[in-house]
């Protein structure tokens, strides 16, 4: 359904698992608007992040009450060229502190949030956790990290 | 001088005690040891259930205060994250001397499970001087109410008016 | 406000604005507690990870244990013994029954009643004695674990279960006299912080809280896992019966009534628990296939979901918690502007909040 009326969106259903659709970055609002106005998923689950050796791949997940479903939607942005994505927080008001989670956790940039800062670590803080190529510092603030 | 000493000593009458005066402060200090409501985690609830109805610490004068202003003790109950870890020990200098600092539970000792993780402090004695340890993961309530009686020994075993004399 | 405060539910923090006793603004200020669970995941494979799963909500554990428990058998295509399944149903209703008992206690509690938390205290050392038995811990159990349980019940633990039951759910009813109609503790919940039903879905609220505002949603019924479609239980809903649908009371009354449902199925359970095995085979070494899933069970504090991202390892890919307090703090910025700061205490508590769902 959802290919038909965006000519842009793939598809994809592995073996094991959930599906999924994949979305370009730039049309990402326009999809939501969609599934939102007129498909009725008015509720979004998580924004959950991943970081894939050199590109990063954020999963939405959409649930609809009336209709008991999901959806999952997928955009891939390059960590190289600091692509950023737009904001959904205008659409679904629970986005906001998801993607400031994103942000802190994996560096991703969201255009138009009202309010990009780390929230969950602390605002001197270096570097993005959840990358697979995160180093741990020797010592935050005078404490040291080791043992 | 001993003598007579000894003999005003065996003439009083039933109802009065004798004790040295560090040991009558101590017993005093001992007896009502009010400890600050600090839990960060799950060792909290534990702590909640220690000073619950089965296992009850205000038998043994522990009650506990909100503010650190008018506590002794700080039960260092919980995972202590590098953000928590300054206000954590702004919270201890603001305690009034003589304070003392219970480490409950493995993530306060040294880390604990979470030593694996980038944003925890891997014991509290990395930042503050500690009294007892108390291990476990939760440690049930009569492991705790062991930690407060051990603290209470130490309390007991200490020394404020005899000065140490220094040789020439 | 916080971290360290007697009102706040663990370590939180507030930064308010206020104008004599009207409150302007509430920032919430989180990460406090944000251990890295979802790295530590990729560290330590999915056998090692799962003392974790207690700790993410360490007032209900079971069902945190559950949730990852059901993510990885669904991805790796295990079956579960019909007996650890009405083991795990057991122990999670029981679970909820104390998660909610501490939060009843603590609303009490924070509107100045240090009684009531007392009593749910004692109530939730019974419950407490029952997971001893079960499998040895007080508070993270660990106990549901990937392929079924950890142990088999001992002999004796039915009757003693159904024996709690009974003297439990008069209970209730006591605890409602002692302070749940009590007019000053009616008229301190009732009309404070009004979620309305489009708010609580717009802000991804789950579980009680989006109960309470109206809307007719349980996990275990709609999208049920386990044996829950073979046991009868009813859905309380938010009434709005002293004040408006979607206030404080109307979340207080719920996790209330949800504690009598949850009586009614543990002794459904109980009576129907068959013989059998209590563990799957060969789950020593589970290496799901490569794929993705997203499970959501009904937690006592809303739905928890657990996102798995597995490359065919021992270790998973990428796993994501989705938990329902995170969302309901970020309500709170919302709603709270020009209340007085009395209610915004009640307001917090009502929402049951736990810190390291906030965090992780």
């Amino acid at each position: 359904m959802l290919k038909d009326k965006f000519s842009y969106v793939e598809e994809v259903r592995p073996e094991k698992g959930d599906g999924w659709f994949v979305v370009p970055p730039k049309k990402l609002a326009e999809v939501c608007g969609f599934l939102k106005e007129k498909q009725g998923f008015d509720c979004l689950s998580s924004i959950a992040g991943t970081d894939r050796n050199g590109q990063i791949e954020i999963a939405y997940h959409f649930f609809s009450y009336d209709k008991k479903e999901t959806v999952v939607l997928k955009v891939t942005i390059e960590v190289s060229t600091s692509a950023n994505v737009t904001t959904i927080s205008d659409l679904y008001p629970s986005a906001n502190w998801m993607e400031r989670e994103a942000f802190d956790l994996l560096g991703i940039s969201f255009v138009g949030h009202p309010d990009m800062r780390r929230i969950l670590l602390p605002e001197d803080w270096t570097g993005h956790p959840l990358r697979k190529d995160y180093k741990e510092g020797k010592e935050y603030c005078g404490m040291t990290t080791r043992r | 001088m001993g003598e007579k000493m000894l003999t005003l000593h065996r003439n009083l009458p039933d109802f009065v005690l004798t004790a040295r005066i560090d040991d009558l402060l101590n017993w005093c200090r001992k007896s009502s040891v009010w400890y600050m409501l600090f839990a960060t985690a799950c060792c909290g609830i534990e702590l909640m259930q220690t000073g619950g109805p089965r296992c009850d610490w205000d038998r043994f004068g522990a009650v506990p205060r909100a503010t650190p202003r008018q506590s002794d003790l700080m039960v260092i109950a919980g995972t202590i994250t590098y953000k928590m870890a300054i206000r954590t020990r702004r919270l201890y200098d603001q305690m009034p001397d003589p304070k003392y600092v219970m480490s409950m539970g493995s993530c306060a000792n040294c880390g604990g499970l979470f030593q694996h993780s980038y944003s925890v402090l891997k014991g509290i004695d990395k930042i503050m001087p500690v009294d007892i340890y108390v291990p476990g993961c939760p440690p049930r309530p009569e492991a705790l109410t062991d930690g407060l009686l051990k603290l209470q020994e130490k309390m007991q075993k200490e020394k404020f008016l005899r000065k140490e004399t220094t040789r020439i | 406000m916080g971290p360290q405060h007697p009102a706040t539910h663990g370590v939180l923090r507030f930064i308010i604005k206020i104008d004599g006793e009207i409150v302007r603004s509430v920032v919430p200020d989180i990460g406090y507690l944000h251990r890295g669970i979802e790295k530590i995941a990729e560290k330590v494979g999915y056998i090692g990870f799962q003392p974790y799963t207690d700790r993410v909500d360490y007032v209900s554990a079971m069902t945190g244990n559950h949730a990852y428990a059901l993510a990885v058998e669904k991805l790796a295509g295990i079956t579960v013994p019909r007996r650890a399944e009405f083991l795990r149903v057991i122990a999670a209703e029981l679970n909820r029954i104390s998660s909610h008992l501490i939060m009843t206690g603590c609303v009490a509690m924070d509107m100045g009643a240090f009684t009531p938390f007392v009593h749910a205290l004692r109530e939730r050392e019974k419950v407490n004695d029952l997971f001893e038995m079960m499998c040895g811990a007080r508070l993270t159990y660990n106990y549901i674990r990937i392929g079924g349980v950890s142990y088999d019940v001992p002999d004796g633990f039915k009757e003693k279960c159904l024996d709690f039951l009974d003297h439990f759910v008069p209970f209730i009813d006591e605890f409602n006299r002692l302070i749940s109609f009590n007019k000053i503790f009616v008229e301190r919940l009732a009309n404070v912080g009004v979620i309305s039903k489009e708010e609580a879905i717009a802000y991804n609220l789950v579980g009680p809280n989006l109960r309470a505002s109206g809307i007719k949603w349980d996990l275990r019924k709609d999208i049920p896992y386990s044996v829950y479609p073979e046991l009868e239980f009813d859905v309380p809903v938010g009434t709005g019966g002293a004040g408006t649908v979607g206030d404080s009371l109307d979340r207080y009354m719920l996790r209330v009534n949800e504690m009598r449902e949850s009586a009614r199925i543990v002794r459904q359970a109980v009576k129907m628990l068959p013989e059998g095995e209590t563990k799957a085979k060969g789950v020593a070494r589970v290496r799901p296939p490569a794929g993705e899933i997203y499970v959501r069970t009904e937690s006592a504090r809303g739905d928890m979901g657990y996102y798995l991202i597995s490359d065919g390892s021992d270790k998973p890919y990428r796993l994501k918690i989705r938990t329902g307090s995170f969302s309901a703090m970020s309500i709170i910025e919302k709603i709270t502007p020009g209340m007085m700061v009395a209610d915004l205490v009640a307001f917090i508590s009502s929402l049951d909040v736990v810190a390291p769902e906030v965090d992780r």
